[in-house]
């Protein structure tokens, strides 16, 4: 096996176990799905071509952390962007450090989370299926179940809310 | 920040990630943040909770019933991955790119402006995997995850209950041993595995199998990609493909790829190797799957296909034996020697000294035959009174000619070798014809039977049957009068005619066929430009046969 393939494996094993943490990150300074899957592709796709050249990395998540803090400052500058990332400086500077402690406790409130949507209602469990285990849009849930639009966004955002409630207050 | 204020909180934080929040929202989710450190601290639970939904195995773990299972979905990101790092570069249109998902990927050695193309060609593959991951319901206790399709002569293990043809296997059975036989499991997930005993498995998933033992030859479509055999100290992952695996008891596996590839991961949870086997190829798995080498492909020596009606079993071959079906069997070589049926009847025969002498006058009725479930009927070639029907379709034979409506013997799979005029048996240039190895039609005139092309296509489920190939001619070891006139029809339109072949002559035939065609016909009569000594019937000594008679399987 070549060098270039151990550091191939080593990376996917990592960014495998790794990548959700980064994700949070970005998730929470640009708060939606759409512009936060771009800039972790991006991210991901400077990561793999840095990874040989950055070794030893001791903190793969501080790293990628790192290397999504450019691209989300690379997005700011794009103006025709959306405007769902143009916050104001104070407040996006507030989001990146508190962004930054996101990861605190993250196995810990994943298994709580593993055991919460256990105790979704068969239906709640149903919608959380549907958006992200067969990452159907809400539109296409809606056309699924034959119920109004407006009612999805409010069934899942319900779900979601009981969800992060009962990671915090489960013991 | 009252229940209330964080309901509202909450809804404008979902609606901000789906980019559906009105700019009032925003502008109140802005204030929110800013001002309320509770309600920064909860935004951020918020989005962690958020990032685990779509991008940990939280929602799986919470699902599936054991770690196994989610162990080895999250196998096939990584056979996925490497799939993708040595495919073939897939530009993917610009547009699409909004649309894809962020997802892991397989770094490959940086070279060129291909690699952000592979990114995301990779970034594809793993939408497949959420589709794999789609295919697999949150699972309860048991369900049923696959049935048994077809059976032949299978024999279970004594104690376990005998499953019958569309029973289902559950996600949670206990191992199941097929003590002889072979079976045949459909998936939901749409993949079939051909087993053949002795074998223990457990159909695990609805595209997954645990095989402790035994061979396993499995068809995957391509919706089904992604079905895994699980052995002892390795794991076999379709990539759309088929394959055959033989796992045996003490841990050493063979696999050997027919069509495609698969990734065979070799080894324990803690030190796992992934090979891509391409068609054609085979590896052997031993020393707790340290050791994984080439070996020879033996493709054919699994079942590939079995028919439950018809005890087909297909194992990868090129023709199908029209002489072995005529005597009973389904075309590889479980019919009997010198068996056949009598076309003034459509009954079975069994060729002998008996009917030596008899010369029966019929009419030329069209006979089913029962019991042969490749052979349409059987008749008696004769237009005199009515129009010579040659299938169970009412097709019309149209210049069917005139003739006496007699027979001799019967078709028949080869004949007995003491037969025979001018030496034992059957003979054509000098080949001996009729036995297992030269397979051979005897089909003296005036006689007809037609095969079902259908029937043999249901029974290899869909293989394309594409020609059909042969001598014929008249026995050398026949008297010096016969000369006959050679027919093969396709749905009663002629396609092969050879007329006035004598004794000692022989030509090859050689008919295309297609999947619309649906019956097959030989037929042979006497010549009527045949002169045969004062007191014998024209038909006399007109040995006919079809030798090597076969069809070719795509």
């Amino acid at each position: 096996m070549d060098k270039n393939q151990i550091h191939s494996d080593d990376f996917l094993n990592l960014l495998m176990q790794k990548q959700m943490r980064i994700y949070a990150f970005i998730l929470s300074v640009v708060r939606n799905f759409e512009d936060a899957d771009d800039i972790l592709q991006d991210t991901v796709h400077t990561m793999w071509q840095k990874y040989p050249e950055c070794q030893p990395i001791h903190d793969f998540v501080s790293w990628g952390i790192q290397v999504a803090y450019y691209k989300i400052l690379e997005y700011r500058k794009q103006q025709h962007r959306s405007s769902h990332i143009h916050l104001n400086n104070s407040l996006f500077d507030q989001m990146l450090t508190a962004a930054k402690t996101i990861n605190r406790d993250c196995d810990d409130r994943i298994e709580k989370l593993k055991n919460c949507l256990k105790q979704l209602s068969p239906r709640g469990r149903k919608f959380i299926e549907l958006r992200y285990y067969q990452d159907l849009k809400p539109k296409q849930i809606s056309v699924l179940l034959g119920m109004p639009i407006l009612n999805v966004y409010k069934i899942l955002g319900r779900v979601h809310s009981q969800l992060v409630h009962c990671v915090k207050t489960i013991s | 920040m009252d229940s209330i204020q964080r309901q509202e909180l909450d809804m404008i934080l979902y609606l901000m990630l789906e980019k559906e929040a009105s700019d009032q929202q925003i502008e109140r989710l802005d204030s929110l943040l800013e001002n309320d450190p509770e309600a920064l601290a909860h935004a951020m639970d918020y989005y962690l909770i958020t990032a685990a939904l779509r991008k940990s195995n939280a929602i799986p773990s919470a699902s599936f019933n054991t770690q196994d299972e989610i162990d080895e979905q999250f196998n096939l990101l990584k056979v996925f991955a490497e799939e993708e790092r040595i495919a073939p570069t897939v530009a993917i249109p610009a547009e699409e790119k909004k649309r894809s998902q962020a997802a892991v990927v397989r770094p490959a050695a940086p070279k060129s402006d291909h690699q952000k193309t592979m990114l995301w060609a990779l970034v594809a593959s793993m939408a497949a995997l959420f589709l794999f991951f789609a295919s697999v319901k949150f699972i309860p206790n048991r369900e049923p995850v696959a049935v048994l399709a077809e059976a032949v002569e299978a024999r279970w293990q004594n104690g376990e209950e005998a499953l019958k043809i569309q029973d289902f296997f559950y996600n949670t059975d206990r191992p199941r041993t097929l003590r002889s036989g072979t079976i045949e499991i459909e998936f939901n997930s749409g993949a079939r595995a051909v087993v053949e005993g002795p074998a223990e498995f457990v159909c695990k998933s609805d595209n997954m199998i645990s095989l402790s033992y035994g061979r396993l030859y499995s068809r995957v479509p391509q919706h089904a990609t992604g079905f895994t055999v699980l052995a002892k100290d390795a794991r076999i992952v379709d990539l759309g493909t088929e394959f055959g695996v033989q796992a045996n008891v003490d841990g050493t596996l063979e696999l050997h790829v027919t069509h495609g590839k698969t990734s065979l991961i070799a080894g324990d949870k803690s030190s796992r190797d992934i090979y891509q086997i391409p068609a054609g190829q085979a590896r052997k798995v031993s020393d707790q799957g340290t050791s994984v080498k080439e070996i020879e492909l033996k493709g054919s020596a699994f079942a590939q296909k079995i028919d439950t009606e018809t005890g087909l079993v297909w194992k990868g071959q090129k023709t199908l034996n029209l002489a072995d079906i005529t005597g009973g069997g389904n075309g590889f070589g479980t019919g009997t020697l010198e068996a056949g049926i009598d076309p003034g009847t459509g009954r079975p025969i069994l060729f002998g000294p008996e009917l030596y002498n008899i010369h029966p006058v019929v009419s030329n009725a069209y006979h089913r035959v029962e019991g042969r479930p490749f052979v349409d009927g059987v008749f008696v070639p004769n237009s005199t009174d009515r129009p010579q029907i040659v299938s169970s379709q009412g097709h019309i034979f149209e210049n069917c000619p005139q003739t006496n409506g007699t027979y001799y013997t019967g078709i028949i799979n080869g004949t007995v070798q003491e037969f025979g005029w001018g030496g034992p048996g059957l003979k054509l240039n000098g080949i001996v014809y009729g036995t297992a190895d030269s397979p051979a039609i005897f089909i003296h005139a005036n006689q007809g039977i037609t095969y079902d092309l259908a029937a043999m296509r249901r029974a290899l489920q869909g293989a394309p049957i594409v020609r059909f190939e042969s001598v014929c001619g008249i026995s050398q070891t026949a008297v010096l009068h016969g000369m006959a006139d050679f027919y093969v029809l396709v749905d009663g339109q002629v396609r092969f005619h050879q007329s006035d072949i004598r004794k000692d002559q022989f030509c090859d035939v050689r008919v295309d066929l297609s999947g619309k065609d649906r019956f097959l016909t030989l037929a042979t009569v006497a010549s009527p430009n045949k002169k045969t000594p004062e007191g014998l019937n024209i038909e006399h000594g007109d040995w006919c046969l079809f030798g090597n008679p076969r069809l070719i399987l795509e």
